[in-house]
Order: structure tokens, then C-alpha cells, then sequence
């Protein structure tokens, strides 16, 4: 056993030693700072966005609004509003709106509309998120085109926020999860009245753990919190450290390419200088050999992981901070929300991209083993793993082709199998996994019979 | 003697062509033996056969009682050896690569590889990468590789390709140490015969495949000194000198310019030569022994199958 341990520190001793593996570790440095780098412009840009200082001056010169939003703009500029992430902006907004859509659609109210107008000016005016709320409250009921269950809900949610202290603005992260359920529980209840046989279950239980979320985290007073989407399997985030942070994986296909070269290589140097010879001719059986490059190579891709993981934690609090770093992670079902660590759910969703790697590592590994030529072995490996899932996705979906299945890289892009976005029906994850595992051991076999039968000439 | 290596009737095929036909030798321990014959005799596939690389299609191959198939880490415990190149990785130093192979092996401690640095002389490079390495470095590198384990055999497939002459004496003298000093048991193979006289304790001739014969290098010298002498001859005109052999049926085996080569069995032949060169008035300027002729034997026993350089 601890002989077995020498050949895999031996292995592992060889692959740090090559230039080509410094070479590598530096693209992954620079693409960790690159992605981050890039993920704060980008953060800059969305808040610039959501807060835009107000600029009065083009307003009223270069734009001709109508009456309402004329008076709007300039009722703003006296109560001093300057930026639009400010309460009162969205506040203005809304009854702006409201009042214009009252005008257009129902002339015959215009007096009440005008009346009501002013009521909830009042308030705005004082920077009095309490009064307005209040006011709103009573002024949902009146209004017209807007049925009694949603005028219900509407005044339950600003009731909330008054009782809560939760300014009345988008920008707050509680108020515009009180907005969304909303909408969330109209679809809701929308779907629910729909008879059984074409009800879509799926969508009410998805609606119903987003909706257990949101309400969650205004309960606990959570405004950063990250959850799966469960149609697209990926984080919902708020803030840039999280952004960052959880899709810098989807920088594993760079890091895929580079464990293929090493998982492509590792036999085939061996040939290709000759040192084959000198390996071979130790009192170790040849399949130990091969077995310690292997794992060598699966220890090699997990470091990989693991230091990409730690460079972007690192790269992301040195752009954003740790302000976000407590967020939770929200995960709801039936109903029940439990709060979990986004840390190791990044970790999970790194291993569930590295599922491709794991089948392209070991692929590139038996074509190594198997015609002893790394520039075939790396090649061939990174056009399958670059055409292989686009290309089994059109037979199934253009062509109908239901055996296309069971070709290894139909099955290797998890993320889709567990969203169902699969040309394939009833495609589990199970299935999917049994079928890597088969090819898996297939190509191992492989390149064992290749590497321990053959003649080194 | 006790006996390290022995192949048994050992028969290796490719690609529909018998490579190596029903050879069989053993090497013992303490001695040096040379593996002789002229490129692609099959050499090199009998050592690849010996250590692992090939596998034996009839026969089979013991090294210290153990069968090299069957009970592979067993047999390989007590080998080491060299193909063609020395092949090392030329991104680690002399040291680690050293140490890629003290993994591999049972009872190898830093004493010893500092014992086998010194024994090849590289204790003042081998914490240098190895592309910095010259040919005949790496070829040391090489030899302490196999070593340091103290192998019970050492096998080194032409081992002098390469070596400047002081390089190879410098090899001899190491396998002469291995060999007599410390019991183990070499075999080196070549197609110089020069070499093998001089480093080799026993030979085994190779040719087209089968092991021709087994000999003593001693008794190949004295069946060389027993059977003909080479002798060189320096004249003032060798054309007439030619002519005036020929006439009493002795034909020269090489003529260059003044000089010309007869092999003549005893000395009375020799004297004979001579007196009837004097004879015919020509003037002999010189007369020299050329050597044992071992080469001569070698062709004798090979049946011309291959030419020796």
C-alpha cells in the first residue's frame, strides 16, 4: 500500500515539476482576477443604474413630458429627491402612473383621482414613508380595474411595511420581495383554480417554495439571501460578492481543458521520451502504474477545483468585501424553508460541473494510454468535449433520435438533466449518472488492457 | 556459480517473423557477460524479453528463481537495467529523479544514493535539472538508476553508445567492480567485439535469432591465438610482392597501398613468407603482428550471418 502511495507522489511529483503545469496554475490565477474583475465593473454598472443621479436640467430641457410627469419632476426637485434609489422617486412613480392611467382609462374620475393625488403627495413631500403607506392602504381600495383578492394582498404587504419600517421603494430588498409575492401568489391561486387533469403541478410547487422563501426572509428580516431557481438551478443573488462568487463556475470549462491536457499526457510522455522503459522495469505491476496515474490525474483536477474555489473567494472579497458574506442560503420544500451555507452550495454546484471534466479526463486518459500521443489524446478530448453535448442534443431534438441517449455526452451536462432542459424524456439524473459510470469504466478498461498487455518497443 | 539469470528455450515472434528462436543461456553471479552480435541479431528484444518490456511467446526467463511473468515484482527486485538510452525526465534535477525510482524500490536510503551519486561522479551536478545534463551525464544518471538498489542483476543493452573513450573505460571499470567486487551478475550487450575482450568474463554469440555459442572469452582468444595470425607486411612494392605470394598459393587478405595482410598458421609459415619476399629481391620494410583475430572467430562461429564492426 505505501508502495502504491510512493507512485502516486512519484506521479504527482513529475506533473508539478513540468513548466506546463506553472503555466497552467498562472491561467488560473489570471482567470479568477479577470472574472472578478469583470463581475465588479459590472456591479459598478447596475448600481450606477439604480442609482442615477437625477439630472433636472436635461429633464426639462430635452425631454417633453407630459403635464403629470412634468409637475412630478418638479415637485421632486423642490423636496431635493437626487438620486433614484431615494423612496420618494418610486413613490412619485407609482401614484404618477396611477394617476395618468386613471385619466386616460377613467375620465369620469378625474376629481377623486386629482383629490387622492394630492393626498398621497402630502406625505412623499414630508418624507413620511409611514404616512404614505397609510394612505396607500386606503387609497388600494378605490382603486378601480383591480379585483378584491389582489386589493387584499396589495394592502396586507404595505401593512406589513409599515408595521416593519420597510421603505416603499424597489431598491429595498424586503419591499420588493413583498412586491413579487404578489404576483407569485395571483399565478398561484390563478393555477390552482384550473381543473386537475391539466393542472401544472410542477409550476404550483415551484411558485409555492418561492413564495415559502420570500416570505421567509421578510419574516427574519433577511435583505441578502441566495436561492435555487429551480428552473434554472442557479443562484438568485442581490449583491456583487455572491455574483462573483457563485458563477465562477462557469469558468470550469476553462479548467477542464487544462486537466484534459494533463489527463491526455500522462501516459503519452512517457512514451514519447522513453521513460516508459525505466518505469516499467521496477518491481511494481504495470496496472499499479497506470491506476497511480490516474488518480493522480483525479487529484490534480480536485486541487485544481479546489484552488480555483479559494482564488475566487479570495479575488471576490478583495473587489467586494465580506459585508455579504453571511447571506443564507434559502431552500424551500414542501413549504418548509431551511437555511443552509452558500458556501458549500457553490462547492456542490462546482462538483456538479466538473461531472463533463471527470468523463473528459478520463476519456483523454484511455486515448493516451490506448495510441501513446498526447497532442491526439488533448485534441480529441477537447472537440468532443466542445462539440459532444451540442451534437447529441440535435439528434434528440431535431432528429428525434431517442437512442442518442445513451451517447456519454447527453448525460454530461448536469445542470441541464436537472433543470429537464434534455432533448430526452423521463432523462433522470440517475440515468444519467449510470450511463457516465458505464462509459467511465469502459474507458478504463480500456486503456488497462492497452497499458498492460502491449509490447513497449 | 550460482546462477542469477537463465532463459529457458526462450522463443519471441512478431508480426509472423521469429525474432529470437529457442534461446537459452544463464549468467551467473560475479561474472561480466557479453551479449554479442551484429544489429538485429535480436539483442536488444532478448533483454526486453529479460526485463519485462516484451512478452515471451515460448520459454521462459528466471531471475533469481523467480519467473519474470509470473511472479513479476518478485523477479524485477533484483534487476536492474538500461535499453537502449538512458531515458530520464529532463525537467527534475539529477536528484529527484534519483528519487522517482528509491519510491519504487524496497530499502533504498539517502546513505545509498549518495553512495551511488559518488560511485558515477555527479555528486557536483545532481541537484541540477536534467536538460542541462550532457550525454554522458545522463548516462551516468542512468547507471546510478539502476544501481542503487543493489541489484543481483544488471543488464545494460550498449551500454558504451555514445561514450567518449575515457567514458567507456570509466564504465568498465564500474561493471568489473559490480561484477567482481560485489557479486553481481552483468550482462552487457554489443556489437563491438573489441569492447567485449576487454570488459567481459564470458560471451554468448547472437545471430539472426539463435544463440550460436557460449564461450569463455579466454578460450575465444585462445581459439583465435591456436588457429591464424593477422600479419602486416610493409614493402617497397607490393604488387610484385603480390605476385610473388600468389605463385606459392598464398593469397594477401588486403592490399593498401605498400601494405598488405596474410594470416599465416605457425611461425615457420611466417618465416617462410618472408624468406621468399627477401628472395625475389623485394625489401621488406615492415612486418607486424595485427592481433588476435577474434573477429575471424566470431565470423567462423556466426557462419557469416552478420558482419562485426
Amino acid at each position: 500500500m505505501s508502495k502504491f502511495f510512493n507512485l502516486i507522489v512519484n506521479e504527482l511529483v513529475k506533473i508539478l515539476a513540468k513548466s506546463s503545469t506553472k503555466i497552467m496554475l498562472a491561467i488560473i490565477v489570471l482567470l479568477a482576477f479577470f472574472w472578478n474583475l469583470a463581475a465588479f465593473i459590472n456591479d459598478r454598472e447596475m448600481r450606477k443604474i439604480d442609482e442615477e443621479v437625477i439630472d433636472y436640467d436635461y429633464i426639462f430641457e430635452v425631454y417633453k413630458y407630459s403635464e403629470e410627469y412634468e409637475s412630478m419632476y418638479q415637485f421632486l426637485k423642490e423636496i431635493g429627491v437626487t438620486v433614484t434609489s431615494d423612496w420618494r422617486y418610486d413613490a412619485m412613480q407609482d401614484i404618477t402612473d396611477e394617476l395618468s392611467g386613471t385619466l386616460r382609462d377613467y375620465p369620469s374620475q378625474r376629481e377623486a383621482a386629482l383629490e387622492w393625488y394630492e393626498k398621497l403627495k402630502k406625505p412623499i413631500g414630508d418624507n413620511d414613508p409611514k404616512g404614505y403607506l397609510a394612505r396607500r392602504i386606503e387609497y388600494i381600495n378605490t382603486l378601480p380595474g383591480m379585483d378584491s383578492d389582489t386589493k387584499k394582498a396589495y394592502a396586507a404587504i404595505l401593512k406589513f411595511a409599515m408595521e416593519n419600517d420597510i421603505p416603499p421603494t424597489r431598491h429595498d430588498s424586503r419591499f420588493s420581495n413583498l412586491l413579487s409575492l404578489i404576483d407569485k401568489k395571483a399565478e398561484l391561486s390563478l393555477l390552482e383554480s384550473m381543473p386537475a387533469d391539466i393542472r401544472d403541478t410542477k409550476r404550483i410547487t415551484t411558485l409555492k417554495n418561492e413564495i415559502a422563501i420570500s416570505e421567509y426572509a421578510i419574516e427574519k428580516n433577511i435583505t441578502t439571501y441566495l436561492t435555487e431557481v429551480s428552473d434554472e438551478f442557479s443562484p438568485f443573488y442581490f449583491q456583487g460578492f455572491w455574483f462573483a462568487f457563485s458563477e465562477s463556475v462557469n469558468q470550469i470549462t476553462v479548467i477542464s481543458l487544462l486537466i484534459l491536457i494533463i489527463a491526455g499526457s500522462i501516459v503519452a510522455s512517457e512514451y514519447s521520451v522513453g521513460t516508459i522503459k525505466f518505469l516499467i522495469i521496477n518491481p511494481v505491476k504495470r496496472w499499479k502504474i497506470l491506476a497511480a496515474k490516474y488518480l493522480s490525474v483525479l487529484i490534480t483536477g480536485i486541487s485544481i477545483l479546489i484552488i480555483y474555489y479559494i482564488l475566487n473567494f479570495l479575488m471576490a472579497t478583495a473587489f467586494f468585501g465580506l459585508g455579504d458574506i453571511g447571506a443564507p442560503l434559502l431552500k424551500a420544500s414542501d413549504g418548509v424553508v431551511t437555511a443552509g451555507s452558500p458556501f458549500l452550495y457553490v462547492a456542490f454546484m462546482y462538483l456538479l460541473n466538473s461531472v463533463s471534466l471527470l468523463a473528459m479526463a478520463t476519456f483523454a486518459f484511455m486515448i493516451s494510454s490506448l495510441v501513446r500521443n498526447a497532442a491526439l489524446a488533448i485534441g480529441l478530448g477537447v472537440f468532443l468535449m466542445m462539440t459532444g453535448q451540442g451534437v447529441t442534443f440535435l439528434l434528440g431534438s431535431i432528429f428525434g433520435m431517442d437512442w442518442a441517449r445513451y451517447i456519454l455526452f447527453a448525460n454530461t451536462d448536469i445542470n441541464a438533466i436537472l433543470s429537464q432542459n434534455t432533448p430526452f424524456l423521463g432523462h433522470t439524473l440517475g440515468f444519467a449518472l449510470t450511463v457516465i459510470a458505464v462509459y467511465m469504466i469502459v474507458f478504463l478498461l480500456t486503456a488497462y488492457d492497452a497499458f498492460v498487455r502491449t509490447d513497449i518497443k | 556459480m550460482e546462477t542469477v539469470l537463465k532463459l529457458d528455450h526462450v522463443t519471441k515472434r512478431m508480426g509472423g517473423r521469429t525474432i529470437i528462436d529457442d534461446v537459452s543461456f544463464e549468467v551467473y553471479a560475479g561474472e561480466v557477460f557479453g551479449f554479442l552480435g551484429p544489429n538485429g541479431a535480436g539483442k536488444t528484444t532478448t533483454i526486453k524479453m529479460i526485463l519485462g518490456l516484451l512478452s515471451i511467446d515460448e520459454g521462459k526467463i528466471t531471475i533469481c528463481g523467480n519467473d519474470n511473468v509470473r511472479q513479476f515484482e518478485e523477479a524485477m527486485k533484483n534487476v536492474g537495467g538500461i535499453v537502449e538510452n538512458p531515458e530520464t525526465y529532463s525537467y527534475l534535477t539529477g536528484m529527484q529523479n534519483l528519487r522517482q525510482y528509491k519510491r519504487m524500490r524496497q530499502g533504498v536510503t539517502e546513505e545509498r544514493l549518495k553512495e551511488v551519486v559518488q560511485l558515477v561522479g555527479l555528486e557536483n551536478r545532481i541537484n541540477e535539472k536534467v536538460k542541462r545534463y550532457s550525454l554522458g551525464m545522463r548516462q551516468r544518471l542512468g547507471l546510478a538508476q539502476v544501481i542503487m538498489h543493489r541489484p543481483k542483476l544488471l543488464v545494460m543493452d550498449e551500454p558504451t553508445n555514445g561514450l567518449d573513450p575515457a567514458g567507456i573505460r570509466h564504465l568498465r571499470d564500474i561493471f568489473r567492480h559490480l561484477a567482481h567486487e560485489e557479486g553481481v551478475a552483468v550482462m552487457v550487450s554489443s556489437h563491438l567485439l573489441s569492447e567485449m575482450e576487454l570488459m567481459c568474463d564470458r560471451v554468448g554469440i547472437l545471430a539472426n535469432g539463435r544463440l550460436l555459442d557460449v564461450k569463455l572469452v579466454k578460450e575465444l582468444i585462445e581459439q583465435a591465438e591456436g588457429n591464424k595470425r593477422i600479419i602486416r607486411f610493409t614493402v617497397n612494392n607490393s604488387e610484385t610482392a603480390v605476385n610473388v605470394l600468389e605463385e606459392k598459393g598464398i593469397a594477401p587478405l588486403k592490399v593498401e597501398g605498400n601494405t598488405f595482410d596474410i594470416s599465416v598458421e605457425s611461425d615457420e609459415e611466417l618465416a617462410k613468407v618472408s624468406a621468399s619476399l627477401v628472395t625475389a629481391g623485394i625489401w621488406l620494410l615492415g612486418i607486424t603482428h595485427q592481433g588476435q583475430n577474434l573477429e575471424d572467430v566470431f565470423i567462423q562461429i556466426a557462419g557469416g550471418g552478420g558482419q562485426i564492426e
